[in-house]
């Protein structure tokens, strides 16, 4: 597969994605009965399914840059230290059933997060960080648009707020550690 | 006392229950995950043969430069390539045909362009329209297309000057952007205007649009 249909598949995860989290934040404000339901099917696997969200991620980002040889920029690695952790510790976590880990993976996908909107604004209005483009390697240069859309820091954007929104829904119950 | 998390799954209720729950919820969601997988590569590898665009026109092109190369332009201050001679660049456009820039001619304004840069995609409409209303007449408009990465979007780049009616003449530069070094080029889109003389007018780099334009070709057509 070359790059152009890995972006194929990894954006149709990212509409899947991103559905997901529009679906999640739409039942809490409009339907908090099937949001409870919701919460009670999703009860103990935040974890596990943040950290295959992460996990895939991850593998996406390494593919792109040793894969396809796209050089990550600035803003990328900045992503990529925000969600390659998440991609150990959560899975781990999972693996233990420490709970207490989602103010640690909170931290790093808020973190991730927010530059990810950043690279998405830049990317989108790329007269928002500079007039021109970096020779070596600008953070506006869009290297895929997989299903004609989803550029890599729009499937990160996807990602991060995946794995923010997958945790907060599997909150512990009041008597949990 | 130890601080290692407690590992019992839940206190109270039905351990065993709940935890056949959460495994059955997980199968369930790892089966949907599968699914979109599997449409993902399908809808991959139905778009596939969208993906290639066909094109002679080669890349890159042999550059051979000649005089001493411009110092790169800086973020600020005086420009101290002005009026200093820029050097000749001799190479190819697109159908082989040989090509230059630089000593004495007729004032010239050269852009250095890369097809992935949105900068460059933004500002090439610009000129274009400038070549169209006579704007630029009198003038010698050079593209020279570096940078060039055929793993980058927008690729080839002389199919997308030809898809904005690019009316200048369109030089390559080669795979190690020599033309680029040679005029000091420090970011996309980078434009010298040299005189009759070849002489440097002005350098601007990163896209300066309409106005910005103008306001130096109005400076090369005073200085002829």
């Amino acid at each position: 597969m070359d790059a152009s249909q890995v972006a194929d598949v990894l954006g149709t995860l990212a509409t899947f994605g991103a559905l997901v989290v529009v679906g999640l934040v739409g039942l809490r404000a409009v339907a908090p009965a099937t949001f409870r339901w919701m919460q009670g099917m999703l009860a103990g696997t935040g974890a596990t399914l943040a950290g295959a969200v992460a996990v895939v991620a991850t593998l996406g980002s390494l593919w792109f840059s040793e894969g396809a040889h796209f050089t990550p920029c600035e803003l990328c690695w900045y992503q990529r230290i925000a969600m390659y952790p998440l991609a150990v510790i959560l899975p781990m976590a999972a693996w233990r059933g420490y709970r207490a880990i989602r103010p640690y993976a909170f931290v790093l996908a808020g973190i991730g997060i927010a530059i990810s909107s950043w690279h998405n604004l830049i990317e989108t209005n790329p007269d928002l960080s500079s007039g021109g483009c970096d020779p070596n390697n600008p953070c506006t240069l869009r290297w895929v648009e997989g299903l004609g859309f989803w550029t890599i820091p729009r499937m990160a954007l996807v990602s991060f707020a995946l794995v923010i929104a997958l945790l907060a829904v599997d909150r512990p119950h009041p008597e949990e550690p | 006392m130890s601080n290692r998390p407690n590992r019992s799954r839940r206190p109270g209720g039905a351990p065993s229950s709940e935890q056949d729950d959460r495994r059955r919820n997980l199968f369930l969601i790892a089966g949907v995950v599968v699914v979109v997988v599997i449409i993902g590569v399908l809808v991959a590898l139905g778009g596939a043969e969208d993906d290639e665009v066909s094109t002679d026109a080669p890349d890159f092109g042999p550059v051979a430069v000649d005089g001493t190369p411009l110092p790169e332009l800086g973020d600020g201050g005086a420009d101290p390539a002005v009026a200093q001679p820029a050097p000749q660049v001799e190479g190819t456009d697109p159908e082989g045909a040989s090509l230059s820039i630089g000593g004495p001619g007729e004032p010239t304004m050269v852009a250095f362009l890369a097809h992935w840069c949105p900068h460059c995609q933004n500002e090439v409409p610009v000129i274009v329209d400038l070549m169209e209303e006579g704007e630029l007449d009198g003038v010698r408009v050079v593209g020279v297309l570096t940078g060039t990465n055929p793993d980058a979007p927008n690729h080839p780049p002389v199919a997308w000057l030809e898809r904005e009616g690019w009316e200048g003449d369109i030089l390559l530069d080669d795979e190690r952007f020599t033309a680029g070094a040679a005029y000091g080029l420090s970011g996309y889109p980078f434009v010298v205007y040299l005189d009759g003389d070849g002489q440097v007018v002005s350098r601007t780099s990163g896209g300066v649009g309409r106005d910005g334009i103008l306001l130096r070709v109005g400076e090369l057509q005073a200085a002829g």
